[in-house]
């Protein structure tokens, strides 16, 4: 992925990961869809979408609420 | 093509000549949906949006991208059971579509993420109701001069802006479309910017293909 990516910031992967994740969770074109989450190992979501996804920090932000 | 359709991109035409394989190894195809072609595989369930997926997903987009003028990125974990469910989701949508790749034709996006975006002063003085509106509506990290200053030094290499405000994270994200082949130029630019005003804290990513103008346009 970091090949295909070139940054200012470079060596900070985490800055690559975080719009990695916020560009195909929360963009895009959106399709009725249905989608596991289980980013990092954790926890597994089961949402079925009409809309609109939530980004994955702040399902896993919700998640570690509980 | 019969489903489960997995969507990967929507495009002005089918690529000449391109084979790809998705993200569960399977043939990528085309299926011609309201005088839009989209771009999927045929796959039973919704991959897990584990980082790895993720990423083959984003590099299956982009070798798509690399072989159009114009593709529009689905959304990760998009799924339609079948060819007219396919149809029913894109049909009605398909003049905004449309309209979304005639503006990312020969673009791609580049993106700028600010950290620490807080709400202006006055939101934190306003009465409770104003404060819980403006909380939601987020941080636009444009009302700082630093960052206003970066935007118009980026502004002749840009020809679209789309902007996520901060939230509860703090993070506000600027994406912006440029022409293909000057993300050198863009990423100059930001690096003459950050030396100018050391107190700019702003991290730069791309190139992308358009994320963040796939679905801002359809509107």
């Amino acid at each position: 992925l970091t090949r295909q990516l070139v940054r200012v910031d470079d060596g900070d992967d985490q800055l690559v990961l975080g719009d990695l994740i916020d560009h195909l969770l929360n963009k895009g074109v959106v399709i009725q869809a249905e989608v596991v989450l289980s980013l990092a190992g954790v926890d597994l979501v089961y949402l079925r979408l009409q809309a609109m996804l939530s980004a994955a920090d702040r399902v896993r932000g919700r998640k570690a609420k509980r | 093509v019969s489903g489960p359709f997995y969507v990967y991109a929507i495009l002005e035409r089918a690529p000449r000549g391109v084979r790809l394989r998705g993200l569960a190894r399977e043939p990528v195809r085309f299926v011609r949906c309201g005088g839009l072609v989209v771009a999927v595989g045929r796959m039973d369930a919704p991959p897990a949006p584990q980082v790895a997926n993720l990423a083959r997903h984003d590099r299956v987009v982009r070798r798509l991208a690399a072989a159009a003028r114009a593709a529009l990125p689905a959304r990760f974990g998009s799924v339609a059971p079948t060819r007219d469910a396919l149809d029913d989701a894109l049909r009605p949508r398909a003049r905004g579509l449309a309209r979304a790749l005639a503006r990312v034709r020969d673009r791609e996006q580049m993106t700028l993420r600010f950290d620490g975006v807080a709400a202006p002063a006055d939101a934190r003085e306003a009465g409770p109701g104003t404060r819980h509106l403006r909380r939601r509506a987020g941080a636009d990290p444009r009302t700082q001069p630093a960052v206003r200053a970066l935007l118009a030094h980026l502004a002749p290499l840009v020809a679209a802006e789309s902007v996520d405000r901060a939230h509860e994270t703090g993070i506000a994200r600027v994406h912006h479309l440029i022409a293909r082949g000057d993300a050198a130029r863009y990423r100059r630019a930001v690096a003459r910017a950050r030396a100018t005003d050391p107190t700019l804290r702003v991290g730069c990513t791309g190139p992308w293909v358009p994320y963040g103008f796939a679905a801002e346009a359809e509107r």
